[in-house]
């Protein structure tokens, strides 16, 4: 376990760090030990050895400094973004499983991340109550990421591909903003009300399982199991627009009274999402290509020409916009074509580029 | 135990050693000098640290028990044979607790100097050293995203201990 400079000097303390990351592993072997002992008996290198070993201690004794923790916060992020950039790099090369192994990979770091910052919440607080209110902590994915994470309060927050959302966990109240994306919620029944909100738009649970998206100007809900309020935003406080049963969906606007815009609802089966697939039932072409965008690493874009009144309904992979591109190109008639980011549906057949 | 139970308990097993094993063995070699038998005390300690009913976030504070009670009961069987021995039993009295995690959160000043020679580091150096250190992620996991090898981040989070050690000293 050499460590020799360019002009020949040895670094102690590099060797000592050396040496405290390999028993950090586990034991050593038979010569491993023999290094060790032979290394340790110059005094200088044993004093090396203990510093490292002491600042080994004084690391573990700081991780959960609010200093340090920001610091983790963002080393995770870094490290997230270092493998999205890598997924979108090495996407087209790659054969499919494995990248379905590096948005797996990606979304256990997300969920190590939020881990962290829930530390941070649970930290003793000397202010008041409403300091710990003023903490909010945030989710979120990029690109073909995926991620669960279970919430202070036990509740299970499922996080979309490029979505984010902010949560909020006060003796009193339990509050979700969902700024991107979409979320889906298994609410821990604790008496506490469960409210997530999107644009202007709310939705008050206790325990249940539903899911909460804003896409383009719409909000869309989705109740899977148990019963939810939806209010709107007011001038003078909220008013509720609709209590919703199991097994249906909602879509309003995000913003805005819903007297000019009747919610359209629909039946919400079992949510595919959360396992990776996409069901649309006669949806507007626009739509579909924003959620399949969330996990596109080449996004895909609808070009000139193409009719506005292209509906999609069917089930797809998440993760293959190609394939859905082709397909809806085959059936309507149009063009796909590679741009330098992008994927681009155009009108006109066989009009390469 | 079931696969899943036993996992876990690797798991455990894994961080427990990526936390503590280098402290315990430096504890245990400046008292004994001897590489081997400090190796095997510091491993005692992590197994019945591992075998305790102690909740997983209570195992930092009874770790430093056990090598305490292990340092004890060594030095009295030495007694017997080794009359030198009772230097040593006073000599671990005093300072027993130096690497118990709340006599080290009490040394405050070691903790604040490293954070802010942490955060003077360039950016990859300390971002590495955290995912390394405190996220418990793997050499190789960590090569990947920078597109380097596992040894080059092991060379590289060394060099930036190497550094922490050297500002530490200065500072303190």
């Amino acid at each position: 376990m050499k460590l020799v400079h360019d002009d020949g000097e040895v670094d102690r303390d590099q060797q000592a760090a050396l040496w405290c990351m390999r028993l950090s592993e586990g034991p050593l072997s038979e010569a491993e030990r023999a290094e060790l002992t032979a290394w340790i008996e110059t005094p200088a290198n044993a004093e090396a050895f203990h510093d490292q070993a002491s600042l080994w201690g004084v690391t573990e004794a700081a991780a959960t400094a609010p200093e340090m923790i920001r610091m983790r916060g963002e080393a995770l992020d870094s490290y997230r973004r270092g493998h999205a950039d890598r997924w979108r790099g090495q996407a087209r090369a790659r054969p499919r499983w494995v990248l379905a192994g590096l948005a797996a990979a990606a979304s256990v770091v997300i969920a190590v991340g939020a881990m962290t910052l829930v530390r941070f919440t649970d930290l003793p607080v000397s202010g008041s109550a409403d300091d710990r209110a003023a903490r909010a902590v945030d989710y979120r994915t990029g690109t073909a990421e995926r991620s669960v994470a279970v919430l202070e309060d036990g509740s299970r927050l499922t996080l979309d591909a490029d979505s984010a959302v902010s949560v909020r966990i006060t003796d009193a109240r339990r509050d979700v903003k969902v700024l991107q994306g979409r979320a889906g919620f298994e609410v821990a029944k604790n008496g506490r009300p469960f409210a997530v909100t999107a644009g202007d738009k709310t939705v008050v649970a206790t325990g249940t399982r539903f899911s909460v998206e804003l896409l383009g100007k719409a909000t869309n809900v989705a109740l899977y199991e148990g019963s939810v309020d939806v209010l709107g935003a007011r001038a003078g406080g909220a008013r509720k627009i609709t209590a919703m049963k199991p097994g249906s969906a909602l879509t309003l606007p995000a913003f805005g009274d819903v007297d000019s815009a009747p919610p359209r609802i629909q039946s919400a089966r079992a949510p595919l999402w959360e396992a990776g697939q996409l069901e649309f039932v006669d949806e507007p072409l626009p739509e579909v290509v924003a959620r399949f965008n969330r996990y596109a690493a080449r996004p895909l874009v609808i070009g000139a020409g193409v009719p506005a009144d292209i509906r999609i309904t069917g089930v797809f992979e998440a993760n293959d916009a190609a394939a859905f591109a082709q397909g809806v190109a085959a059936l309507h008639g149009l063009t796909v074509s590679r741009g330098d980011r992008e994927t681009v549906l155009s009108a006109g057949s066989g009009a390469a580029r | 135990m079931t696969a899943v139970a036993q996992e876990q308990q690797q798991s455990i097993e894994s961080d427990l050693c990526r936390r503590w094993r280098p402290a315990l063995v430096s504890f245990f070699l400046r008292r004994i000098r001897n590489e081997a038998e400090a190796e095997d005390l510091a491993q005692e300690v992590l197994l019945r640290a591992l075998n305790s009913k102690t909740a997983i976030d209570q195992l930092d504070g009874y770790i430093f028990r056990i090598a305490q009670n292990l340092l004890v009961d060594r030095a009295r069987r030495q007694q017997v044979r080794d009359s030198h021995a009772s230097a040593i039993l006073s000599e671990t009295d005093a300072d027993l607790y130096e690497l118990d995690p709340e006599r080290i959160a009490q040394g405050r000043e070691q903790v604040s100097s490293l954070i802010a020679i942490l955060g003077e580091l360039p950016e990859r150096s300390r971002t590495m050293f955290i995912l390394y250190r405190l996220e418990n992620m793997s050499q190789d996991d960590i090569g990947q995203i920078y597109g380097i090898s596992a040894n080059a981040v092991k060379q590289h989070v060394a060099k930036v201990m190497g550094v922490l050690v050297k500002k530490m000293r200065e500072k303190t």
